[in-house]
């Protein structure tokens, strides 16, 4: 579709994390973190994100220290997309992580020019939200 | 021309592993049955690939493979990178990958392409003489990108 403003390949420029309770974001994924996006014209995203080693920083770095997380942060999905308004849906068909198969994942979205922003909020509880935000550069 | 051909994303239909010392004889599935896979060439010249089972492989080479090796956990594979299409080979530069040994690595295909269909072949030297041979089946997806403003 011409007029779709996702089309393409997406690298990663940052990505970072907050909850509704806090106005700062912290950063996501470490320093070295490497991501690509891919929407296809016709109808199928993939996605691939991952540390060249495991971090050393970021939020990331702390839950797998937490939680003794060991191996890499590597997550990929490919699947479908869908667009209404300003949310792209994706449905996953195959993912690194068992647990994306289950159900929609809705992002905002906001293109401007070469840069794409997605942002993303899951429930903690009744009063907190995580929020997600990835920016993204045309590769 | 034929970059056009490419673009866009195939399914796996099925996989084959043999040698080049039994060329005549069908080899045997790589992936088992139960196996997904998708390949996206995009026309800004990227190249995702996603292969998994649903499930731990039962059959197939791969299921050899695991328990001989005695591997656990899954069996899902995936990677990033740019592609470039010669005469007839088309070579993967990966940048990300989820095993940590393909980062940054190359990846040369074979491959025969008549329509929808793409066949991607895939040659391991092993030995002096002898190579590992891998057949990859793909069939090009088409879908309407449901878009509501």
């Amino acid at each position: 579709m011409s007029n779709n403003p996702l089309v393409g390949t997406w690298k990663l420029v940052r990505a970072g994390i907050r909850s509704s309770e806090d106005a700062t974001e912290q950063d996501l994924y470490g320093a070295d973190a490497v991501g690509y996006l891919i929407y296809g014209d016709d109808g199928y995203i993939s996605g691939h994100v991952g540390n060249v080693s495991l971090p050393t920083s970021g939020f990331a770095a702390k839950v797998i220290k937490a939680i003794g997380v060991s191996g890499a942060t590597y997550l990929s999905y490919c699947g479908t997309y869908k667009i209404e308004g300003s949310t792209v849906i994706n449905s996953i068909i195959i993912s690194s992580h068992p647990n994306y198969l289950q159900g929609e994942r809705q992002h905002e979205f906001e293109v401007r020019g070469d840069r794409l922003t997605l942002v993303q909020q899951m429930k903690v509880n009744e009063q907190i939200q995580l929020i997600v935000r990835r920016e993204w550069k045309k590769a | 021309m034929k970059k056009d051909e490419f673009v866009g994303t195939w399914r796996l239909v099925d996989a084959e592993i043999g040698t080049s010392t039994d060329a005549n004889t069908p080899g045997q599935s790589l992936y088992g049955a139960d196996v997904v896979g998708y390949l996206t060439y995009s026309n800004d010249g990227y190249i995702s690939v996603h292969i998994g089972n649903a499930n731990l492989p039962t059959s197939g080479y791969f299921a050899g493979l695991m328990k001989v090796l005695k591997l656990a956990g899954s069996t899902y594979f995936s990677y990033l990178g740019k592609y470039e299409i010669g005469k007839d080979r088309v070579v993967h530069y990966i940048e990300v990958s989820s095993h940590p040994n393909y980062f940054s690595d190359r990846q040369e295909y074979l491959f025969e392409l008549n329509g929808d269909r793409l066949t991607l072949i895939q040659e391991l030297p092993l030995g002096k003489n002898k190579k590992v041979i891998m057949r990859r089946n793909w069939e090009k997806q088409k879908l309407e990108v449901s878009f509501k403003e």
